[in-house]
C-alpha cells in the first residue's frame, strides 16, 4: 500500500521558484549558495512544521554541506533545509489531489509568510474546513478560506473527484514564502534551491507537478491558533523616505563616498541589485569628492551583500545567486541583519548606507564571561555554546549600544545535556567545539530553539 | 639569513567573513598559496573557505568578533606548512627573514604543484578570432598556434559553475621573458593586450573558448560574457551528477589546448 501523498499541480505561476536552505559546499567550483533571499522569513516559516516530519533526503545534516574534498559537515551547525516556494510577483495558484480520494492526507498542511495573501478552497467543500480558525465561519462551503500568515493550516480531504486549491497573491515588496509539508523537489548537488544564474532548480510553471509526502505526525500545531504577525516590509513612510543599510567597510575613502550619496534602485534580481547615484545632493550631507575608483582589482571570492562599484555612478549589491568570484572594486558588505531587507527593495527606492566597522556590532566571543540567560520564552536557561567561530550558537543576545535596532534572528541548536562548563564559557577561541557523540555530549537529545533579539519587537517561539 | 618576507594580511571582509591576502616585503600582493585553503578547511570545519589566486575568504554562519583572531592565529601557526604545501600554486619565496608587523617564517622550497593535466580539443572558429589576431598583429593560424602553444594553469573557478580562469603557465613564443604565473599581471604579456568586449554578449554558446585581459577561459554552459571568443570545445566541464567533484578542472591544474579542425 502506498503512503498517503498529494500531487501539487501548478495552475498559475507568477514569478515563483523552489528554494531550500541553499546549495552549500560548491562555491569553490563556481556554484553560488542560492537559497531564500529573505532567510529570516524562511527560518520563521520552516519552524512551523515539526522537524522530524520530513521525508528522508530533504534535510541536510549541516549548514555547510560536505561536498568537496576538505569540507566537512559541522553537526553543531544545523538549519533545516526544507523546500518551499518563493513568490516575488504575481499570483501563484495550485491544486492538490490525493491518492486516497475522500480522505485527508495526514499531516498535509500549508502555511506562508511575507507580503501576500493566501486562500484555500475545497471543491466540493466540506463543512469543517474553517473550524477553529478565528474570524472564519465554521460552516464554510465553497467559499475560499483566507489563511492568516505564519499559521499551519491542515489541508482537508476532498470528495472523490474534488480538489483543494491554494491561491497566493503577492502584494509586495519582497518575497513571500509558501510551505507545504512534505514537499519534495528534485535536487541538484544536494539542494532543491533554484539558481537563476546557473539554471539549477525545478521550474514552477503551469502544468508542472510536485509531490507532497508528509509524515503522519508532521505537525502537532493546534490548527486555528494564528500568529498575528508576519515579516513586514520595512516601513516606507514620509518620515523615512530612504532605506538605510549598514555595511562593513573595506576602504575608508570609498565608504565615505557611498555614505555621502543617495542611491536609487534601478534593477533587482536574485543575482543582485543595481543602484544609481542620485545627482541632487542631500540636504543633510556635506559634498563628497568623488574618489578615484581603483582599477585592476585582483579577483576575489564574493559573499551575499557585497557592494561592488562598477562605475563612479553605480553600485551593485550581490544577491544569493550572484557569481562566486568578482573583479569590480568593492566598498564593503551589507551587515548580516540587513541582508534580508535587501530582498524587500523595490525599483526607484532611495537608499543610504552607513559604515559599521565589523567588530563593533559583532559579538565578542573571545571573552570569558558567563553565558547571559536570555529573557524570551523558554522554561529552562539556555546554554550559549561558546567555542569556535563556526558554532551556530553565537547570538548577540544583549542589546548592543553600538548597533541600534538591529534585529537578529538565528536558529540555535543546543545540547539538552550541556557540555562540561570548561567547554562553555572558558573555551579558547581556537578550540574546536566537540562534534562527536560522547557519553556527556549526546546530540540525539538536541532541541531547536528560536531566538529573536531586537529592541521592542515581538518574539515568537 | 636574508631573503624576501611574506606577510599574511587578515582583514574583515564582512561582519562574518575575513579575507586573507599575502604580501611581499614591499607590501605588494603576491599569489596566495593553495595550501592556505587546505589548512583553513582542516582547522575550521563548518566554515566556508574559498580562494582565488589573490584572496582567500573564510565565512561563518553568524557574526563572531573572534573570527579574525582565530584565522590570524591559524595562519601564523601553519604559515611554514602553507608555504611548502604540496598543493600550493606558487611559492616565490625561498627564504624569509624577520619583518616587523608581519608573519614570518623560513619555509623550505617545496615540491612542484600537484595538479592534474588536461588536454582540451578546440575548434578554432570563434566569432572574435580575426579581431584578436588583428589586435596581436598576427594571422589567425599564428594566433591558434600561440593559444595551443601556451600552457595554461587553472587559477581558480568562479563566475558560473565550472568556469575556469586560466593564466599562462609557461612563457609563450612572443613574450618568452615573461614569468608564467604572473603573465596576467605583467604589462606586455601578449595575452594581456587583449581587452574584454566593450559591450558583453547576452549569450555565449556553451563550450566557448575565450581570451581577455591576460587570461583564457572556457564557458561550461550558455552564459552572458564579455570575453573574446576563439573557438569551441565539446569537453564537458561540469557534471552535476558527480556531487563529489562536479567540476572537471580544479585550481592548480594544467590545461593544454589542441587544435581539432
Amino acid at each position: 500500500m502506498t503512503n498517503p501523498s498529494a500531487v501539487v499541480s501548478v495552475v498559475t505561476a507568477g514569478l515563483v521558484a523552489v528554494q531550500d536552505a541553499g546549495r552549500y559546499g560548491y562555491t569553490d567550483v563556481g556554484v553560488p549558495i542560492s537559497g531564500p533571499w529573505n532567510r529570516t522569513a524562511y527560518n520563521l516559516l520552516t519552524q512551523l512544521a515539526d522537524a522530524d516530519g520530513r521525508p528522508a533526503g530533504t534535510r541536510q545534516p549541516g549548514m555547510w554541506q560536505p561536498g568537496l574534498p576538505g569540507m566537512t559537515a559541522n553537526p553543531m551547525v544545523s538549519v533545516p533545509s526544507v523546500p518551499v516556494f518563493e513568490l516575488v510577483a504575481g499570483v501563484f495558484t495550485f491544486t492538490m489531489t490525493t491518492n486516497a480520494p475522500g480522505q485527508a492526507v495526514p499531516g498535509l498542511a500549508v502555511a506562508f509568510t511575507g507580503p501576500a495573501t493566501l486562500t484555500l478552497s475545497v471543491t466540493p467543500g466540506i463543512p469543517d474546513l474553517a473550524r477553529g480558525i478565528p474570524h472564519q465561519s465554521p460552516t464554510i462551503s465553497t467559499r475560499a478560506l483566507v489563511v492568516p500568515p505564519l499559521t499551519l493550516i491542515p489541508i482537508p480531504g476532498t470528495e472523490p473527484g474534488g480538489t483543494a486549491t491554494v491561491s497566493v497573491t503577492h502584494v509586495g515588496p519582497g518575497p513571500a514564502y509558501i510551505l507545504l509539508t512534505g514537499l519534495t523537489a528534485p535536487t541538484v548537488l544536494g539542494s532543491a534551491a533554484t539558481d537563476i544564474h546557473a539554471g539549477f532548480g525545478t521550474p514552477v510553471q503551469p502544468g508542472n507537478q510536485f509531490v507532497c509526502e508528509p509524515q503522519p505526525v508532521t505537525h502537532t500545531h493546534e490548527p486555528g491558533i494564528p500568529f498575528p504577525a508576519f515579516i513586514h516590509p520595512r516601513p516606507h513612510t514620509p518620515t523615512q523616505p530612504r532605506e538605510t543599510f549598514t555595511f562593513t567597510p573595506h576602504d575608508d575613502t570609498l565608504a565615505t563616498w557611498i555614505t555621502g550619496n543617495t542611491w536609487a534602485v534601478t534593477q533587482l534580481s536574485r543575482t543582485g541589485i543595481r543602484l544609481q547615484r542620485q545627482l541632487r545632493p542631500e540636504p543633510d550631507t556635506a559634498p563628497v569628492t568623488q574618489p578615484t575608483i581603483p582599477t585592476g582589482i585582483p579577483s576575489y571570492p564574493t559573499v551575499t551583500g557585497l557592494i561592488q562599484i562598477p562605475s563612479p555612478h553605480e553600485l551593485i549589491i550581490l544577491g544569493p545567486d550572484a557569481g562566486t568570484t568578482g573583479g569590480y572594486p568593492t566598498a564593503g558588505v551589507i551587515t548580516t541583519p540587513h541582508i534580508p531587507d535587501l530582498s524587500q527593495l523595490t525599483p526607484n527606492q532611495l537608499t543610504r548606507f552607513t559604515p559599521q566597522p565589523a567588530p563593533a556590532h559583532v559579538r565578542d566571543n573571545s571573552h570569558r564571561s558567563a553565558p547571559q540567560p536570555h529573557t524570551h520564552g523558554t522554561r529552562h536557561t539556555p546554554r550559549v555554546y561558546r567555542g569556535q567561530p563556526t558554532d551556530a550558537a553565537l547570538i548577540n543576545n544583549e542589546p548592543d549600544q553600538t548597533s541600534p535596532a538591529l534585529p537578529s534572528l538565528f536558529l540555535v541548536r543546543h545540547l539538552r545535556t550541556p557540555p562540561p562548563p570548561s567547554q562553555l564559557a572558558t573555551a579558547q577561541p581556537t578550540e574546536r567545539c566537540p562534534t562527536e557523540r560522547t557519553p556527556g555530549n549526546d546530540i540525539r537529545s538536541s532541541s531547536l530553539e528560536l531566538r529573536y533579539s531586537s529592541q521592542g519587537g515581538p518574539c515568537f517561539l | 639569513m636574508a631573503g624576501p618576507t611574506v606577510r599574511v594580511a587578515v582583514a574583515w571582509f564582512s561582519d562574518r567573513a575575513v579575507s586573507i591576502t599575502m604580501l611581499d616585503g614591499n607590501g605588494k600582493r603576491i599569489f596566495v598559496s593553495r595550501g592556505l585553503v587546505g589548512v583553513l578547511r582542516e582547522q575550521l570545519p563548518g566554515a566556508r573557505v574559498q580562494g582565488t589566486d589573490s584572496t582567500v575568504l573564510v565565512e561563518t554562519l553568524t557574526p563572531d568578533r573572534s573570527l579574525l583572531t582565530v584565522v590570524d592565529a591559524i595562519t601564523t601557526k601553519y604559515l611554514a606548512e602553507i608555504l611548502t604545501h604540496p598543493n600550493r600554486n606558487r611559492v616565490t619565496v625561498p627564504t624569509v627573514a624577520g619583518h616587523a608587523g608581519g608573519v614570518d617564517t623560513t619555509p623550505e622550497p617545496g615540491p612542484e604543484p600537484a595538479g592534474r593535466e588536461h588536454v582540451i580539443p578546440v575548434r578554432y572558429t570563434g566569432a572574435d578570432l580575426h579581431t584578436v589576431a588583428a589586435i596581436l598583429n598576427c594571422s589567425t593560424d599564428e594566433l591558434v598556434a600561440l593559444h595551443t602553444g601556451t600552457l595554461w594553469r587553472v587559477a581558480y573557478l568562479g563566475f558560473a559553475p565550472g568556469f575556469p580562469y586560466l593564466t599562462p603557465r609557461e612563457p609563450t613564443r612572443v613574450d618568452s621573458d615573461v614569468d608564467g604565473d604572473a603573465a596576467a599581471a605583467v604589462p606586455g604579456s601578449v595575452w594581456s593586450r587583449i581587452p574584454r568586449l566593450t559591450s558583453p554578449r547576452v549569450t555565449v554558446p556553451a563550450g566557448s573558448v575565450a581570451v581577455a585581459a591576460g587570461m583564457s577561459a572556457i564557458y561550461p554552459s550558455v552564459l552572458p560574457g564579455g570575453w573574446q571568443l576563439l573557438g569551441t570545445t565539446s569537453t564537458q566541464l561540469f557534471d552535476v551528477s558527480n556531487t563529489h567533484a562536479p567540476a572537471l578542472l580544479a585550481a592548480g591544474d594544467t590545461v593544454r589546448f589542441v587544435n581539432t579542425p
